[in-house]
Protein backbone atom coordinates (compact mmCIF):
# COMPACT_ATOMS: atom_id res chain seq x y z
CA UNK A 1 0.00 0.00 0.00
CA UNK A 2 2.83 2.46 0.55
CA UNK A 3 4.13 1.70 -2.88
CA UNK A 4 0.83 2.65 -4.52
CA UNK A 5 0.72 5.23 -2.12
CA UNK A 6 3.97 6.51 -3.81
CA UNK A 7 3.39 5.79 -7.27
CA UNK A 8 0.26 8.08 -6.61
CA UNK A 9 2.43 11.10 -4.96
CA UNK A 10 2.90 14.34 -6.58
CA UNK A 11 6.70 14.91 -8.15
CA UNK A 12 8.92 14.73 -5.65
CA UNK A 13 12.25 14.31 -5.21
CA UNK A 14 11.66 10.73 -3.62
CA UNK A 15 9.78 9.83 -6.23
CA UNK A 16 12.27 10.54 -8.83
CA UNK A 17 14.96 7.95 -7.28
CA UNK A 18 12.06 5.27 -6.40
CA UNK A 19 9.11 6.00 -8.89
CA UNK A 20 10.62 3.65 -11.84
CA UNK A 21 10.93 0.94 -9.73
CA UNK A 22 7.95 1.19 -7.53
CA UNK A 23 5.88 1.59 -10.86
CA UNK A 24 7.61 -1.39 -12.11
CA UNK A 25 6.69 -3.40 -9.62
CA UNK A 26 2.68 -2.49 -9.29
CA UNK A 27 2.40 -2.37 -13.46
CA UNK A 28 0.44 -3.26 -14.88
CA UNK A 29 -2.12 -5.46 -12.09
CA UNK A 30 -1.96 -2.81 -9.39
CA UNK A 31 -1.05 0.49 -11.19
CA UNK A 32 -3.48 3.51 -10.92
CA UNK A 33 -4.32 6.73 -11.54
CA UNK A 34 -6.21 9.05 -9.22
CA UNK A 35 -5.73 12.83 -10.51
CA UNK A 36 -9.38 12.50 -11.95
CA UNK A 37 -10.20 16.48 -13.01
CA UNK A 38 -6.95 17.91 -11.47
CA UNK A 39 -4.59 19.52 -11.16
CA UNK A 40 -6.26 21.17 -13.98
CA UNK A 41 -10.14 20.54 -14.79
CA UNK A 42 -11.14 19.96 -18.58
CA UNK A 43 -12.26 23.31 -19.52
CA UNK A 44 -12.29 22.32 -23.28
CA UNK A 45 -13.78 20.33 -25.23
CA UNK A 46 -12.56 18.46 -28.13
CA UNK A 47 -13.40 15.92 -31.00
CA UNK A 48 -11.93 15.14 -34.57
CA UNK A 49 -12.86 16.59 -38.06
CA UNK A 50 -12.14 14.16 -41.12
CA UNK A 51 -12.03 14.41 -44.87
CA UNK A 52 -11.41 12.15 -47.73
CA UNK A 53 -9.60 11.87 -51.06
CA UNK A 54 -11.61 9.69 -53.34
CA UNK A 55 -10.64 7.42 -55.98
CA UNK A 56 -10.31 10.01 -58.47
CA UNK A 57 -8.12 12.54 -56.62
CA UNK A 58 -10.93 14.72 -55.27
CA UNK A 59 -10.98 16.02 -51.25
CA UNK A 60 -14.60 15.60 -49.90
CA UNK A 61 -15.73 18.15 -47.28
CA UNK A 62 -14.54 17.78 -43.39
CA UNK A 63 -17.01 15.08 -42.13
CA UNK A 64 -17.63 16.01 -38.10
CA UNK A 65 -16.64 12.53 -36.37
CA UNK A 66 -16.79 13.23 -32.44
CA UNK A 67 -20.38 14.95 -32.08
CA UNK A 68 -22.65 11.52 -32.63
CA UNK A 69 -20.72 9.22 -29.75
CA UNK A 70 -21.01 12.85 -27.29
CA UNK A 71 -25.15 12.94 -28.26
CA UNK A 72 -24.53 9.19 -27.47
CA UNK A 73 -22.92 10.05 -23.98
CA UNK A 74 -25.57 12.29 -23.24
CA UNK A 75 -28.39 10.75 -24.16
CA UNK A 76 -28.24 8.03 -21.15
CA UNK A 77 -27.68 8.27 -17.10
CA UNK A 78 -27.62 4.96 -16.73
CA UNK A 79 -23.95 3.22 -18.09
CA UNK A 80 -24.13 5.39 -20.89
CA UNK A 81 -22.04 4.49 -24.11
CA UNK A 82 -18.80 4.94 -23.62
CA UNK A 83 -17.70 5.33 -27.48
CA UNK A 84 -16.87 8.68 -27.36
CA UNK A 85 -13.69 7.62 -25.21
CA UNK A 86 -12.06 6.10 -28.29
CA UNK A 87 -11.64 9.70 -29.55
CA UNK A 88 -10.90 11.30 -26.18
CA UNK A 89 -8.37 8.36 -24.97
CA UNK A 90 -6.53 9.04 -28.69
CA UNK A 91 -6.25 12.55 -28.35
CA UNK A 92 -4.76 12.31 -24.60
CA UNK A 93 -2.66 10.05 -25.78
CA UNK A 94 -1.43 12.65 -28.21
CA UNK A 95 -1.71 16.08 -25.63
CA UNK A 96 -0.12 14.82 -22.24
CA UNK A 97 3.10 14.32 -22.02
CA UNK A 98 5.41 12.97 -18.53
CA UNK A 99 5.18 15.53 -15.84
CA UNK A 100 8.81 15.21 -15.52
CA UNK A 101 9.16 16.24 -19.44
CA UNK A 102 6.38 18.35 -18.90
CA UNK A 103 8.04 21.00 -16.44
CA UNK A 104 11.28 20.97 -18.80
CA UNK A 105 9.62 22.41 -21.47
CA UNK A 106 7.73 24.72 -20.08
CA UNK A 107 10.72 26.30 -18.20
CA UNK A 108 11.68 26.09 -21.31
CA UNK A 109 9.01 28.60 -22.57
CA UNK A 110 9.58 30.75 -19.50
CA UNK A 111 13.24 31.12 -20.28
CA UNK A 112 12.41 31.67 -24.37
CA UNK A 113 15.15 28.47 -24.90
CA UNK A 114 14.71 26.64 -27.81
CA UNK A 115 11.98 23.43 -26.52
CA UNK A 116 12.62 19.57 -26.00
CA UNK A 117 11.80 18.07 -29.55
CA UNK A 118 9.00 14.91 -29.41
CA UNK A 119 10.78 12.21 -28.23
CA UNK A 120 11.20 9.00 -30.03
CA UNK A 121 8.34 7.28 -27.55
CA UNK A 122 6.39 10.10 -27.66
CA UNK A 123 6.54 10.68 -31.74
CA UNK A 124 5.89 6.76 -31.49
CA UNK A 125 2.47 7.48 -29.25
CA UNK A 126 1.19 10.03 -31.28
CA UNK A 127 1.78 7.68 -34.63
CA UNK A 128 -0.39 4.75 -33.28
CA UNK A 129 -3.04 7.36 -32.25
CA UNK A 130 -3.61 9.49 -35.66
CA UNK A 131 -3.50 5.49 -37.19
CA UNK A 132 -6.10 4.30 -34.50
CA UNK A 133 -8.21 7.94 -34.79
CA UNK A 134 -8.21 7.71 -39.01
CA UNK A 135 -9.64 4.15 -38.56
CA UNK A 136 -12.50 5.04 -36.23
CA UNK A 137 -12.87 8.08 -39.04
CA UNK A 138 -12.70 6.07 -41.41
CA UNK A 139 -15.49 3.88 -40.14
CA UNK A 140 -17.76 6.54 -39.22
CA UNK A 141 -17.96 8.03 -42.76
CA UNK A 142 -18.92 4.49 -44.81
CA UNK A 143 -20.88 6.39 -47.95
CA UNK A 144 -17.90 9.01 -48.43
CA UNK A 145 -16.84 8.44 -51.91
CA UNK A 146 -18.79 6.20 -52.82
CA UNK A 147 -17.68 3.58 -50.61
CA UNK A 148 -14.37 3.64 -51.72
CA UNK A 149 -12.23 6.42 -50.29
CA UNK A 150 -8.88 6.02 -50.85
CA UNK A 151 -6.96 8.33 -48.55
CA UNK A 152 -8.32 10.09 -44.83
CA UNK A 153 -7.36 12.97 -42.88
CA UNK A 154 -7.83 14.23 -39.17
CA UNK A 155 -8.61 17.26 -37.51
CA UNK A 156 -7.96 17.93 -34.41
CA UNK A 157 -9.53 20.76 -32.79
CA UNK A 158 -9.57 22.11 -29.08
CA UNK A 159 -12.76 23.90 -28.33
CA UNK A 160 -11.59 26.54 -25.18
CA UNK A 161 -14.81 27.66 -23.74
CA UNK A 162 -14.98 31.04 -22.71
CA UNK A 163 -13.53 31.63 -18.90
CA UNK A 164 -15.71 32.13 -15.61
CA UNK A 165 -14.58 36.12 -15.75
CA UNK A 166 -16.85 35.84 -19.39
CA UNK A 167 -19.93 34.16 -17.72
CA UNK A 168 -22.18 37.28 -18.13
CA UNK A 169 -20.73 37.80 -21.76
CA UNK A 170 -23.72 36.39 -24.05
CA UNK A 171 -21.10 37.76 -27.02
CA UNK A 172 -18.02 35.45 -25.75
CA UNK A 173 -16.59 32.88 -27.66
CA UNK A 174 -14.17 30.24 -27.05
CA UNK A 175 -10.80 29.93 -28.86
CA UNK A 176 -10.77 27.14 -31.16
CA UNK A 177 -7.18 25.61 -32.19
CA UNK A 178 -6.50 23.28 -34.75
CA UNK A 179 -4.36 20.58 -36.07
CA UNK A 180 -3.98 18.55 -39.17
CA UNK A 181 -2.75 15.06 -38.89
CA UNK A 182 -0.95 13.50 -42.08
CA UNK A 183 -3.02 11.87 -44.74
CA UNK A 184 -3.36 8.02 -43.75
CA UNK A 185 -3.63 5.30 -46.64
CA UNK A 186 -7.09 3.63 -46.52
CA UNK A 187 -5.62 0.27 -47.22
CA UNK A 188 -3.54 0.64 -44.09
CA UNK A 189 -6.52 1.45 -42.38
CA UNK A 190 -8.46 -1.76 -42.54
CA UNK B 1 0.21 1.80 30.48
CA UNK B 2 -1.20 -1.24 31.53
CA UNK B 3 -4.80 -0.60 30.25
CA UNK B 4 -2.93 0.05 27.37
CA UNK B 5 -1.47 -2.85 26.53
CA UNK B 6 -4.11 -4.78 27.63
CA UNK B 7 -6.44 -2.83 24.56
CA UNK B 8 -4.15 -3.71 22.30
CA UNK B 9 -4.16 -7.51 22.97
CA UNK B 10 -7.38 -7.44 22.70
CA UNK B 11 -7.46 -5.50 19.53
CA UNK B 12 -5.07 -8.06 18.21
CA UNK B 13 -7.36 -10.95 19.48
CA UNK B 14 -10.27 -9.35 17.80
CA UNK B 15 -7.88 -8.87 14.70
CA UNK B 16 -7.16 -12.92 15.07
CA UNK B 17 -10.93 -13.89 16.08
CA UNK B 18 -13.58 -11.69 14.80
CA UNK B 19 -14.59 -11.08 11.21
CA UNK B 20 -14.95 -7.02 10.30
CA UNK B 21 -17.49 -6.12 8.13
CA UNK B 22 -18.70 -9.33 6.80
CA UNK B 23 -21.96 -7.32 5.37
CA UNK B 24 -20.00 -4.49 4.08
CA UNK B 25 -17.65 -6.42 1.72
CA UNK B 26 -20.28 -8.58 0.97
CA UNK B 27 -22.52 -5.64 -0.58
CA UNK B 28 -19.21 -4.23 -2.21
CA UNK B 29 -18.70 -7.52 -3.80
CA UNK B 30 -22.36 -7.39 -5.05
CA UNK B 31 -22.03 -3.79 -5.98
CA UNK B 32 -18.53 -4.77 -8.03
CA UNK B 33 -20.23 -7.79 -9.54
CA UNK B 34 -23.19 -5.63 -11.00
CA UNK B 35 -21.19 -2.98 -12.42
CA UNK B 36 -18.89 -5.17 -13.85
CA UNK B 37 -22.19 -7.28 -15.39
CA UNK B 38 -22.84 -3.79 -16.87
CA UNK B 39 -20.07 -3.16 -18.45
CA UNK B 40 -20.50 -6.22 -20.59
CA UNK B 41 -24.28 -5.54 -20.94
CA UNK B 42 -24.09 -1.95 -21.56
CA UNK B 43 -21.85 -2.63 -24.67
CA UNK B 44 -23.05 -5.97 -26.42
CA UNK B 45 -24.62 -4.41 -29.26
CA UNK B 46 -21.64 -2.40 -29.63
CA UNK B 47 -19.40 -5.45 -28.87
CA UNK B 48 -17.89 -6.13 -32.09
CA UNK B 49 -16.90 -2.62 -33.07
CA UNK B 50 -15.26 -2.14 -29.50
CA UNK B 51 -14.08 -4.88 -28.77
CA UNK B 52 -13.58 -7.98 -31.66
CA UNK B 53 -11.02 -9.22 -33.71
CA UNK B 54 -12.55 -6.98 -36.58
CA UNK B 55 -13.44 -4.08 -34.32
CA UNK B 56 -11.76 -0.80 -34.32
CA UNK B 57 -8.48 -2.50 -33.07
CA UNK B 58 -7.92 -5.11 -34.84
CA UNK B 59 -6.23 -8.18 -33.76
CA UNK B 60 -3.09 -8.32 -34.94
CA UNK B 61 -2.22 -4.50 -33.33
CA UNK B 62 -3.88 -5.52 -30.21
CA UNK B 63 -1.47 -7.79 -29.70
CA UNK B 64 1.36 -5.79 -30.16
CA UNK B 65 -0.25 -3.03 -27.95
CA UNK B 66 -0.75 -5.38 -25.17
CA UNK B 67 1.01 -4.91 -22.04
CA UNK B 68 0.33 -7.78 -19.62
CA UNK B 69 -2.35 -10.43 -20.46
CA UNK B 70 -5.62 -10.53 -21.93
CA UNK B 71 -7.32 -14.31 -22.98
CA UNK B 72 -8.73 -11.55 -26.05
CA UNK B 73 -5.75 -12.16 -27.35
CA UNK B 74 -5.26 -16.15 -27.29
CA UNK B 75 -6.63 -16.14 -30.64
CA UNK B 76 -8.67 -14.22 -33.57
CA UNK B 77 -11.02 -16.19 -33.95
CA UNK B 78 -15.13 -14.32 -34.44
CA UNK B 79 -16.62 -17.56 -32.60
CA UNK B 80 -13.83 -17.39 -29.85
CA UNK B 81 -14.31 -13.83 -29.04
CA UNK B 82 -18.08 -14.23 -28.58
CA UNK B 83 -17.58 -17.48 -26.66
CA UNK B 84 -15.08 -15.38 -24.04
CA UNK B 85 -17.96 -12.15 -23.94
CA UNK B 86 -20.80 -14.37 -22.87
CA UNK B 87 -18.64 -15.98 -20.59
CA UNK B 88 -17.44 -12.79 -19.02
CA UNK B 89 -21.51 -11.91 -18.56
CA UNK B 90 -22.21 -14.96 -16.71
CA UNK B 91 -19.36 -14.87 -14.30
CA UNK B 92 -19.95 -11.12 -13.81
CA UNK B 93 -23.71 -12.52 -13.29
CA UNK B 94 -22.72 -14.95 -10.95
CA UNK B 95 -20.71 -12.59 -9.08
CA UNK B 96 -23.73 -10.37 -8.41
CA UNK B 97 -25.72 -13.10 -7.44
CA UNK B 98 -23.08 -14.76 -4.88
CA UNK B 99 -22.89 -17.97 -6.52
CA UNK B 100 -19.79 -19.62 -7.20
CA UNK B 101 -18.13 -18.28 -4.28
CA UNK B 102 -14.08 -17.10 -4.24
CA UNK B 103 -12.97 -19.25 -6.94
CA UNK B 104 -16.09 -17.56 -9.23
CA UNK B 105 -15.00 -13.79 -7.98
CA UNK B 106 -11.14 -14.43 -9.41
CA UNK B 107 -12.42 -15.62 -12.60
CA UNK B 108 -14.37 -12.77 -13.18
CA UNK B 109 -11.38 -10.50 -12.05
CA UNK B 110 -9.47 -12.60 -15.02
CA UNK B 111 -11.59 -12.28 -17.41
CA UNK B 112 -12.47 -8.27 -17.01
CA UNK B 113 -8.95 -7.76 -16.55
CA UNK B 114 -8.83 -9.26 -20.33
CA UNK B 115 -12.07 -7.20 -21.61
CA UNK B 116 -10.51 -3.89 -20.00
CA UNK B 117 -7.43 -4.62 -21.88
CA UNK B 118 -8.56 -5.53 -24.98
CA UNK B 119 -9.56 -1.59 -25.69
CA UNK B 120 -8.25 0.38 -22.59
CA UNK B 121 -8.76 3.71 -23.92
CA UNK B 122 -12.95 2.95 -22.70
CA UNK B 123 -11.58 2.56 -19.01
CA UNK B 124 -11.67 4.87 -16.54
CA UNK B 125 -11.23 5.54 -12.04
CA UNK B 126 -13.87 3.06 -11.45
CA UNK B 127 -12.67 0.21 -13.81
CA UNK B 128 -9.35 1.11 -12.34
CA UNK B 129 -10.05 0.86 -8.52
CA UNK B 130 -12.33 -2.20 -9.44
CA UNK B 131 -9.29 -4.48 -10.93
CA UNK B 132 -7.04 -2.96 -7.60
CA UNK B 133 -9.86 -3.91 -5.46
CA UNK B 134 -11.44 -7.19 -6.54
CA UNK B 135 -8.14 -9.59 -5.27
CA UNK B 136 -8.36 -8.02 -1.79
CA UNK B 137 -11.53 -9.34 -2.24
CA UNK B 138 -10.55 -12.59 -2.56
CA UNK B 139 -9.21 -12.62 1.14
CA UNK B 140 -12.24 -12.06 2.28
CA UNK B 141 -15.31 -13.68 3.39
CA UNK B 142 -17.47 -11.38 1.22
CA UNK B 143 -19.93 -13.83 -0.37
CA UNK B 144 -21.39 -14.67 3.51
CA UNK B 145 -24.19 -12.52 2.50
CA UNK B 146 -26.41 -11.29 -0.27
CA UNK B 147 -25.79 -14.45 -1.93
CA UNK B 148 -27.64 -17.51 -3.20
CA UNK B 149 -27.39 -20.30 -0.98
CA UNK B 150 -25.72 -23.15 -2.36
CA UNK B 151 -23.79 -25.17 0.66
CA UNK B 152 -21.19 -26.42 -2.24
CA UNK B 153 -18.76 -23.78 -1.09
CA UNK B 154 -19.45 -24.64 3.45
CA UNK B 155 -19.28 -28.48 2.42
CA UNK B 156 -15.75 -27.51 0.74
CA UNK B 157 -14.27 -25.61 3.26
CA UNK B 158 -15.28 -28.39 6.37
CA UNK B 159 -12.64 -30.59 4.37
CA UNK B 160 -9.87 -28.48 5.42
CA UNK B 161 -7.49 -29.29 8.63
CA UNK B 162 -8.64 -26.80 11.37
CA UNK B 163 -5.52 -24.43 11.59
CA UNK B 164 -6.03 -23.69 7.83
CA UNK B 165 -9.13 -22.42 8.07
CA UNK B 166 -8.44 -20.27 11.43
CA UNK B 167 -6.31 -18.54 9.24
CA UNK B 168 -9.69 -17.19 7.54
CA UNK B 169 -10.19 -14.55 9.97
CA UNK B 170 -6.89 -12.18 9.78
CA UNK B 171 -7.26 -12.51 6.31
CA UNK B 172 -10.67 -11.57 5.93
CA UNK B 173 -9.83 -8.37 8.25
CA UNK B 174 -6.37 -8.10 6.05
CA UNK B 175 -8.44 -8.25 2.78
CA UNK B 176 -10.95 -5.45 4.44
CA UNK B 177 -8.20 -3.17 5.70
CA UNK B 178 -7.08 -3.31 2.14
CA UNK B 179 -10.00 -1.94 0.81
CA UNK B 180 -10.44 0.67 3.09
CA UNK B 181 -6.69 1.73 3.01
CA UNK B 182 -7.13 1.50 -1.00
CA UNK B 183 -10.12 3.91 -0.95
CA UNK B 184 -8.82 6.71 1.62
CA UNK B 185 -5.85 6.37 -0.98
CA UNK B 186 -8.12 7.32 -3.76
CA UNK B 187 -10.07 10.16 -1.88
CA UNK B 188 -6.48 11.99 -0.32
CA UNK B 189 -4.50 11.84 -3.94
CA UNK B 190 -7.51 12.86 -6.37
CA UNK B 191 -7.88 15.86 -3.25
CA UNK B 192 -4.54 16.69 -2.81
CA UNK B 193 -4.17 17.10 -6.84
CA UNK B 194 -7.13 19.20 -6.69
CA UNK B 195 -5.40 21.58 -4.26
CA UNK B 196 -2.69 22.33 -6.55
CA UNK B 197 -4.60 23.02 -9.53
CA UNK B 198 -5.36 27.19 -9.73
CA UNK B 199 -8.94 26.68 -10.97
CA UNK B 200 -9.52 24.60 -7.78
CA UNK B 201 -8.27 27.02 -5.67
CA UNK B 202 -9.94 30.14 -7.01
CA UNK B 203 -13.23 27.67 -6.33
CA UNK B 204 -14.48 27.87 -10.58
CA UNK B 205 -12.91 24.31 -11.11
CA UNK B 206 -16.68 22.55 -11.31
CA UNK B 207 -18.11 25.26 -13.75
CA UNK B 208 -15.25 24.50 -16.34
CA UNK B 209 -16.27 20.47 -15.56
CA UNK B 210 -19.82 20.49 -15.90
CA UNK B 211 -19.66 22.77 -19.50
CA UNK B 212 -17.79 20.07 -21.29
CA UNK B 213 -20.08 18.19 -23.71
CA UNK B 214 -18.29 14.65 -22.47
CA UNK B 215 -19.42 15.23 -19.19
CA UNK B 216 -22.39 17.43 -19.65
CA UNK B 217 -25.87 16.71 -19.16
CA UNK B 218 -28.06 19.13 -21.26
CA UNK B 219 -31.00 21.01 -19.34
CA UNK B 220 -29.62 19.80 -16.29
CA UNK B 221 -25.65 20.65 -15.70
CA UNK B 222 -26.45 24.65 -16.39
CA UNK B 223 -28.69 25.18 -13.05
CA UNK B 224 -25.23 24.52 -11.65
CA UNK B 225 -22.76 26.34 -13.50
CA UNK B 226 -24.94 29.45 -14.22
CA UNK B 227 -25.24 29.31 -10.26
CA UNK B 228 -21.97 31.43 -8.72
CA UNK B 229 -23.10 29.87 -5.20
CA UNK B 230 -23.27 26.60 -6.31
CA UNK B 231 -19.84 26.63 -8.23
CA UNK B 232 -17.93 27.82 -5.43
CA UNK B 233 -19.28 25.79 -2.74
CA UNK B 234 -19.44 22.49 -5.08
CA UNK B 235 -16.02 22.96 -5.23
CA UNK B 236 -14.25 24.00 -2.41
CA UNK B 237 -17.02 21.18 -0.64
CA UNK B 238 -15.46 18.54 -3.19
CA UNK B 239 -11.77 19.26 -2.38
CA UNK B 240 -12.41 19.67 1.60
CA UNK B 241 -14.39 16.31 1.50
CA UNK B 242 -11.76 14.20 -0.55
CA UNK B 243 -8.81 15.43 1.71
CA UNK B 244 -10.62 14.68 4.66
CA UNK B 245 -12.79 11.91 4.05
CA UNK B 246 -9.96 9.37 6.01
CA UNK B 247 -10.28 11.63 9.18
CA UNK B 248 -13.85 10.92 8.86
CA UNK B 249 -13.42 7.14 8.84
CA UNK B 250 -10.37 7.22 11.75
CA UNK B 251 -13.26 8.49 13.96
CA UNK B 252 -15.91 6.10 14.52
CA UNK B 253 -18.67 8.58 15.13
CA UNK B 254 -18.15 9.84 11.95
CA UNK B 255 -17.74 7.10 9.83
CA UNK B 256 -21.17 6.54 8.35
CA UNK B 257 -21.71 10.12 7.83
CA UNK B 258 -18.44 10.68 6.04
CA UNK B 259 -19.66 7.16 3.91
CA UNK B 260 -23.08 8.80 3.24
CA UNK B 261 -21.69 11.75 2.28
CA UNK B 262 -19.21 9.88 -0.33
CA UNK B 263 -22.76 8.29 -1.53
CA UNK B 264 -24.07 11.36 -1.87
CA UNK B 265 -21.54 12.96 -3.54
CA UNK B 266 -20.79 9.98 -6.10
CA UNK B 267 -24.69 9.64 -7.12
CA UNK B 268 -24.83 13.22 -8.26
CA UNK B 269 -21.42 12.74 -10.30
CA UNK B 270 -23.64 9.48 -11.96
CA UNK B 271 -26.32 12.29 -12.33
CA UNK B 272 -24.69 15.23 -14.01
CA UNK B 273 -21.69 13.70 -15.35
CA UNK B 274 -23.25 10.37 -16.54
CA UNK B 275 -19.93 8.20 -14.71
CA UNK B 276 -22.37 5.72 -13.50
CA UNK B 277 -19.36 2.69 -13.60
CA UNK B 278 -17.45 5.00 -11.52
CA UNK B 279 -19.86 6.51 -9.24
CA UNK B 280 -21.31 3.09 -8.25
CA UNK B 281 -17.75 1.21 -7.78
CA UNK B 282 -16.68 4.50 -5.62
CA UNK B 283 -19.76 3.55 -3.71
CA UNK B 284 -18.92 -0.50 -3.55
CA UNK B 285 -16.68 0.24 -1.66
CA UNK B 286 -17.66 3.16 1.01
CA UNK B 287 -19.60 -0.06 1.78
CA UNK B 288 -17.21 -1.34 3.98
CA UNK B 289 -17.66 1.90 6.20
CA UNK B 290 -21.30 0.80 6.56
CA UNK B 291 -21.33 -2.62 7.31
CA UNK B 292 -23.23 -1.69 10.69
CA UNK B 293 -25.44 0.37 9.02
CA UNK B 294 -26.39 -2.58 6.34
CA UNK B 295 -26.50 -4.75 9.12
CA UNK B 296 -29.39 -2.96 10.60
CA UNK B 297 -30.91 -2.03 7.47
CA UNK B 298 -30.77 -5.72 6.41
CA UNK B 299 -32.77 -6.89 10.10
CA UNK B 300 -35.47 -3.87 9.45
CA UNK B 301 -36.16 -5.32 5.58
CA UNK B 302 -37.00 -8.98 7.26
CA UNK B 303 -38.84 -7.92 9.64
CA UNK B 304 -41.19 -6.38 6.83
CA UNK B 305 -41.01 -8.96 4.60
CA UNK B 306 -43.59 -11.86 4.00
CA UNK B 307 -43.10 -14.66 6.30
CA UNK B 308 -41.95 -17.36 4.24
CA UNK B 309 -39.64 -15.30 2.88
CA UNK B 310 -37.96 -14.39 6.01
CA UNK B 311 -38.01 -17.88 6.99
CA UNK B 312 -36.28 -18.58 3.68
CA UNK B 313 -33.34 -15.94 4.38
CA UNK B 314 -32.83 -16.69 7.91
CA UNK B 315 -31.73 -19.79 7.40
CA UNK B 316 -28.41 -18.55 6.08
CA UNK B 317 -27.73 -14.98 7.21
CA UNK B 318 -29.61 -13.91 10.55
CA UNK B 319 -27.49 -16.10 12.87
CA UNK B 320 -24.24 -15.04 12.05
CA UNK B 321 -25.51 -11.18 11.70
CA UNK B 322 -26.80 -10.86 14.75
CA UNK B 323 -23.91 -10.32 17.10
CA UNK B 324 -22.46 -7.92 15.46
CA UNK B 325 -25.69 -5.69 14.91
CA UNK B 326 -25.73 -6.06 18.77
CA UNK B 327 -22.30 -4.42 19.32
CA UNK B 328 -22.60 -1.49 21.25
CA UNK B 329 -21.34 0.76 18.61
CA UNK B 330 -22.77 -0.34 15.29
CA UNK B 331 -20.33 1.45 12.34
CA UNK B 332 -17.50 -0.66 14.21
CA UNK B 333 -17.82 -3.16 11.91
CA UNK B 334 -14.65 -2.12 10.91
CA UNK B 335 -13.24 -0.92 13.99
CA UNK B 336 -9.76 -3.22 13.20
CA UNK B 337 -9.73 -1.13 9.37
CA UNK B 338 -9.33 2.06 11.72
CA UNK B 339 -6.51 1.22 13.00
CA UNK B 340 -3.08 2.95 12.33
CA UNK B 341 -0.63 1.07 10.04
Amino acid sequence: MAMAALSQAPLSPAKLVYGDPVAEYLDPYFSQNWQLFAPTPVSDNRGILARATCADGSVTQYYDVSTRAVEKAQDSRFFPSREVRIVSAHLQNITNSEEIVRRIRQRQTNDKKPMLPPLPYERATEAEAVKGLSRYAYDQMPTVCNGKAAKVQVRMYVDQLPPWSKRHDPSAEGKVLVKDFAWQKARDLR
Amino acid sequence: MRDLLKNATARLDSWSTDYAAVTGVSGTRLLLGFVGLMYYVGQYQERNYLFGPDGVLPHEEFTAQLTGFSLYALSASPWYFQLLYHLGIAVALAVTLGVGGRPGLALHWVLLWSVYQRQPGLLDGGDNLAYVVIPFLLLTRCYDRFALPTGLANRLVQRLPGRLRALSVPFHNLGVLMVAVQICLVYVVSGLYKVMGEEWQDGTALFYIMRVAEFELPGWSNLVYENDLLVVLGTYGTVAFLVYFPLGVLVPALRPWAAVASICFHLSIAFFMGLTGFALTMIACDLVFLSGALDRALLWARGRLPRTWAAGAADTAVPAALPEAERPSGESGTRTAAKPV
